[in-house]
């Protein structure tokens, strides 16, 4: 601090944060569930039956994606059964993939970033972890993983990104 | 102590001497408040006005159309923008009987590093705005510039330019610098909107958003404060307004998510859209190969500097999207690439060659390109990559902190949309939001009818 003449006082601090990937974090526990839909005919209508469905079921549900046929999203592991139950029970095959976990990469500005995708998937590639879904916001990437990879894509995006000193 | 209230004033509130008076009576109220306003300035106008930054890069890109400005030459000339403003606005003030200094970046002690156009803020060394206080004067300082450090001996006080929402940034800097009570940054709509009004007539102003809220928003294409700047106000805990120059309206403000109270939490903030979005999608028949195909696409597409988003994984499709002014690249670089694929790189380098290709028309280096590995067929597969494109769409977003905690937000969504009449080509969620890809001509109709679905314009 720096004190003026007439007590105010400046602060000389670094100001804007590292541009550039700064966190990587797991949450794990989720499933991925893929409801295919019989025609292209109506599959508009069948995924808006789908949501529906899991939605009356009290089912919060996350990284969804649109397929030709198919509608795929994830769950939390706890709501996996009643999940599958109310997609069943709404008319439609379901395919679950359990032992999941999102990856969190955080990053300051993440859509003026170019590149950061590749370098997520390669790590991820070298870590044996394929790829379920993806999402991203204002500060984070998320993909969904396998749970059994996990430990492997944090260490290799920590080193690609030189966050080997991060505390996860 | 002084109680510094620093006011950021955008292109529209200094562009002509009417809105600069408006702007002055902002100030003269924030003297009257008992203030000590810093006021930071950008370049007088938008693209095509005689001193906006849009045009100051033209002047030097029309010297001869072959040779690219180097940027630290384009800092010095976007620079100019800015100091123009901050000399018209001192005298403005001074004309009104309020004595002011225009001071540069530099001047106001914005040091960055020598990243020119895209600079970053190191360190802020206020002392001159504080003189500048201290004598009774109001400071009017440059946004969007700084100075590289004198330690840096190659780039020795070099001017460099923020970037994108470097004003924003500036005016937040500043404002952590100086210890102020608040950061006002004006502009021409009274705060952060629930959608864009000229979408929708009866989008409603917020009366407080959190920081994540406003930078989400920000990154889903609504242009209010950039995220830079709402960042240095939250990591300083600065208070953070969003304002009209022109109308008395107390505006946005903008706080941590701490201090938001817990329904402000856990709503729908707004909807936003972003536009001229280019969906491509690409059939890898072999879902066993598909992962190596997927990263050299990326590779390719982060090596020409083409950001991609909306990814989607499907057994034996990727499909992503572009900004339409990315898309001519994307597709000429995909137009009949090869990536070749080795199943057990012992025995021999290749196994595969997948070779991509579009609709007829699209695909001139397929055609080219296809013919040339006929030699090769005998020994390697020769797969095509089909790629469909839909052109002329627009991401829509409904922006809602804690969706994911709430069930059925996608099925409201998708109801909404679909009892519009607005197809949905492909949607995507992150924790903070849920957007849907949809042709741009619906887009107006999109967010009107999520506006209404969610019930933003309702006051609370």
């Amino acid at each position: 601090m720096l004190a003026s003449t007439r007590g105010a006082a400046a602060r000389h601090v670094s100001f804007e944060r590292e541009r550039g990937v700064q966190r990587v974090a797991v949450s794990p526990n989720v499933t991925h569930l893929t409801v295919t839909v019989p025609s292209p005919d109506t599959r508009d209508a069948d995924i808006g039956r789908v949501f529906t469905a899991v939605g009356e079921a009290g089912i919060p549900i996350f990284l969804i994606q649109l397929h030709t046929l198919a509608v795929s999203f994830a769950v939390e592991r706890q709501d996996e059964e009643r999940a599958v139950e109310a997609v069943r029970r709404a008319g439609f095959a379901c395919a679950h993939r359990p032992d999941l976990a999102i990856l969190q990469v955080f990053a300051s500005g993440m859509r003026e970033l170019k590149g950061v995708l590749v370098e997520i998937a390669d790590a991820l590639q070298e870590a044996g972890a394929g790829i379920y879904g993806m999402g991203d916001s204002h500060d984070q990437v998320q993909c969904l993983i396998d749970s059994a990879a996990a430990d492997a894509a944090v260490e290799r995006l920590k080193a690609r990104f030189g966050l080997e000193d991060e505390v996860a | 102590m002084p109680r510094i209230l620093v006011q950021k004033f955008g292109g529209t509130s200094v562009d002509t001497p009417e809105h600069r008076q408006r702007a002055v009576q902002k100030v003269i109220a924030a003297k009257q408040a008992g203030y000590d306003p810093v006021v930071v300035v950008s370049a007088i106008g938008r693209m095509g006005a005689p001193y906006a930054t849009d045009t100051l890069k033209s002047v030097l890109r029309e010297i001869d159309p072959t040779v690219t400005p180097h940027p630290r030459e384009m800092d010095v000339m976007m620079a100019c923008g800015e100091i123009i403003s901050t000399a018209v606005m001192a005298v403005t003030l001074q004309a009104a009987g309020f004595p002011s200094i225009a001071l540069s970046g530099g001047q106001a002690g914005i040091i960055t590093d020598s990243n020119y156009g895209n600079a970053r803020i190191l360190e802020v060394h206020p002392e001159s705005v504080l003189r500048a206080i201290e004598r009774g004067e109001v400071p009017v300082v440059c946004g969007f510039q700084g100075v590289t450090t004198v330690r840096d001996e190659n780039q020795h006080g070099a001017i460099t330019t923020l970037g994108r929402g470097g004003s924003d940034t500036t005016a937040s800097a500043l404002g952590a610098a100086l210890g102020a009570e608040a950061v006002e940054i004006y502009t021409d709509v009274d705060g952060v909107k629930t959608a864009d009004p000229d979408m929708v007539p009866n989008a409603r102003t917020l009366d407080l958003c959190t920081y994540d809220e406003l930078a989400e928003i920000t990154h889903l294409g609504a242009k209010v404060v950039h995220p830079r700047a709402a960042e240095i106000a939250m990591d300083y805990g600065i208070a953070l307004w969003v304002k009209s120059t022109f109308s008395d309206r107390p505006g946005t403000q903008i706080v941590a998510e701490a201090a938001a109270p817990e329904e402000v939490r856990r709503r729908v903030t707004g909807v936003a859209h972003t536009g001229r979005i280019v969906h491509i999608r690409l059939h890898i028949p072999n879902e066993a190969h598909k992962q190596m195909v997927e990263q050299e696409v990326y590779r390719l597409m982060a090596r020409a500097g083409v950001s991609i988003f909306l990814v989607t994984f499907s057994p034996h499709e990727m499909a992503f999207a572009v900004d339409r002014a990315d898309y001519h690249v994307a597709r000429d670089l995909l137009d009949g690439m090869v990536v070749p694929v080795a199943t057990d790189p012992s025995r021999r380098p290749a196994s595969h060659f997948y070779i991509f290709k579009f609709a007829e028309g699209l695909d001139l280096a397929y055609a080219a390109q296809r013919p040339l590995l006929a030699p090769v067929e005998s020994f390697i597969d020769v797969i095509d990559v089909p790629g469909e494109v839909t052109e002329n769409c627009t991401m829509v977003s409904l922006v809602a902190g804690r969706h994911r905690s709430v069930p059925g937000i996608m099925a409201r969504v998708h109801s909404t949309l679909r009892g519009a009449g607005v197809p949905i080509l492909q949607v995507a969620d992150s924790d903070m939001s849920v957007s849907c890809l949809v042709p741009e001509t619906e887009a107006p109709r999109a967010v009107r009818a999520l506006h209404d679905a969610f019930e933003l314009g309702r006051e609370v």
